[in-house]
């Protein structure tokens, strides 16, 4: 079953052998022309299933489950060819502006964008949630932006939004509340390790030459943080400049 | 002697940094990182070569002391050979 749906402004059409993965992309449904097919098979699915047991994943899916990211890992294939990656990390926005968090999983990167949901309104602060898990980066003459995707993690958090990209965090757990500026040259491992790797050469190569860009555009910051409140404020007037 | 993995070699302001492709990169998960002149070396690898093709290549393509530029390719395949990068 066929249907066409748009993520980070690009519209493609989704051939999937179950109707839940219809079901999981409800909010990105587009009337409009796609752009690309992707399709789905039993075999992919099947692929899918292995890498997760080589993954050392001990989670039981469902093969519907595994559909959906089946689907993703073709989507963020094929959107290489389009200046878009992706990236595993929580996105919150703030201002106009998004901030992207990035750790192994566990970390806390879902539970400090929690936190400044939490805490910055108090200081007069909106935040809006772009996507909690796994972003779409996309890359263009005006700018990078952050997209929200349906693949926002266990509880969905997110929206179906692009908003420019301000800075890239990566976190620490840590006693104490501290942030500071990491030098370019730290970046790529950091970088390379949180962004999707494609099995392409050819988007390989297109994933390296944007990663270089945002390394060049992007100030990444490092947080070593606790779970107080606090550690919101830390990190929001560093990364955004405003004094709180 | 060659590289043992298909990579990638990305430029980045003034250097180079090289990441394997594919199912290799699942047994090579690491970057490579080269300056101009590792990076012809590594260039070189993608064939099988030895070390003195590649210094008769780089002879020509630089202007330097052939003991500098031995020397230099020497410390970089050590360190390609460490990494477990290449076959020979």
């Amino acid at each position: 079953m066929a249907f066409t749906v748009k993520m980070a402004g690009i519209p493609f059409e989704i051939e999937a052998v179950y109707e839940s993965t219809r079901e999981y992309c409800r909010d990105y449904l587009t009337d409009e022309e796609p752009a690309f097919r992707i399709v789905s098979t039993a075999e992919l699915i099947r692929d899918e299933r292995r890498r997760s047991a080589e993954a050392g994943d001990t989670r039981t899916w469902s093969d519907a489950c595994l559909e959906t990211l089946a689907v993703y890992r073709q989507i963020a294939e094929a959107m290489t060819e389009r200046d878009v990656i992706l990236f595993h990390g929580s996105v919150a926005a703030v201002d106009g502006a998004a901030y992207l968090f990035t750790a192994p999983s566990g970390t806390g990167k879902s539970t400090h964008t929690r936190l400044w949901r939490e805490v910055l309104p108090k200081y007069g602060h909106e935040v809006l949630m772009v996507n909690d898990d796994k972003p779409l980066i996309r890359f263009t003459k005006d700018g990078i932006f952050a997209c929200g995707t349906p693949w926002n993690g266990k509880h969905h958090e997110g929206t179906n939004t692009m908003v420019p990209l301000a800075a890239v965090c990566r976190i620490l757990q840590a006693p104490e509340n501290e942030i500071r500026r990491l030098p370019a040259e730290n970046d790529w491992p950091v970088l390379l390790r949180q962004c999707y790797r494609p099995e392409g050469a050819g988007h390989l190569a297109a994933t390296l030459r944007l990663l270089d860009r945002f390394s060049r555009e992007l100030p990444l910051y490092e947080l070593r943080c606790n779970m107080e409140p606090e550690a919101a404020l830390v990190s929001f007037s560093a990364m955004s400049g405003q004094k709180i | 002697m060659k590289l043992r993995y298909e990579f990638v070699v990305q430029e980045v302001s003034d250097s180079f940094i090289a990441v394997a492709v594919g199912a290799d990169a699942s047994k090579f998960n690491g970057i490579v990182k080269m300056n101009k002149t590792s990076a012809f070396v590594f260039d070189q690898l993608k064939n099988d070569v030895t070390e003195d093709e590649i210094v008769a290549k780089m002879l020509e393509k630089y202007d330097a002391e052939e003991k500098r530029i031995r020397k230099d390719v020497k410390d970089f395949i050590a360190k390609l050979s460490e990494a477990d990068l290449l076959v020979l």
